[in-house]
């Protein structure tokens, strides 16, 4: 991941899902050994939000969000978290039995996985990039990675009484 | 108009689509209230439960 500026990364995080109609939740909260922010199993009710809207699940869901960890916006932290939690060995994941426990579950049970990061920065931050080897690490459980960084402009009123 | 700042409005449809199961492309609808709603008209979470 490219290092930024951290005083110009204003928020980041990153989140992970697990779906699939074969998906058993209490199964993957032990191989991942972390509480995931939100799972549920098909046909399963769960709530979502404050007031507690009750869903039923159309499919098996396993999902967390890092910043229900990580307060940072270093987005490195946040993949860091992930990649942690998928195996146990960073250097070498594809000889990690940790890691090896997970590919097998999501190849026998055809689980969809997909990894989103999200990260904002002020006008003159470098945009991050994904690294090749956590690319690598997500590839191997055929999943997906989406980004979503945003550089926002200054506020307008910062420029007031800065006009030639 | 919803009295919260671009970048905590940002992550914050971003934690609630990826809760929804929703991807990046998928469209949403955004009340005054800060309800959201998946483009079926189903409330999928409220941008001010989002920290």
């Amino acid at each position: 991941m490219m290092k930024t500026e951290p005083s110009l990364s204003v928020k980041a995080f990153a989140t992970i899902r697990f779906e699939g109609d074969a998906l058993d939740p209490p199964s993957l909260d032990d191989l991942l050994r972390v509480r995931p922010t939100l799972s549920y199993g098909k046909g399963e009710t769960y709530r979502i939000g404050r007031r507690g809207i009750e869903k039923t699940g159309l499919t098996g869901y396993w999902f967390l969000n890092t910043k229900t960890y990580l307060e940072t916006s270093d987005l490195d932290a946040h993949v860091s978290f992930l990649t942690k939690m998928l195996t146990d060995s960073t250097a070498h994941p594809h000889r990690d039995h940790k890691f090896n426990r997970i590919k097998a579950v999501v190849d026998q049970a055809s689980l969809e996985v997909l990894v989103t990061l999200f990260w904002i920065g002020r006008n003159g931050a470098a945009m991050p990039t994904v690294a090749p080897r956590f690319r690598s690490l997500i590839d191997t459980l055929r999943g997906g990675i989406e980004t979503d960084f945003t550089i926002t402009e200054g506020d307008p009123t910062s420029l007031e009484g800065r006009a030639a | 108009m919803l009295d919260v700042p671009e970048e905590d409005v940002g992550a914050a449809i971003h934690s609630i689509k990826a809760a929804a199961r929703l991807r990046g492309a998928d469209n949403i609808v955004i009340y005054d209230n800060g309800d959201v709603t998946d483009a079926r008209g189903e409330e999928i979470g409220n941008i001010y439960d989002e920290d």
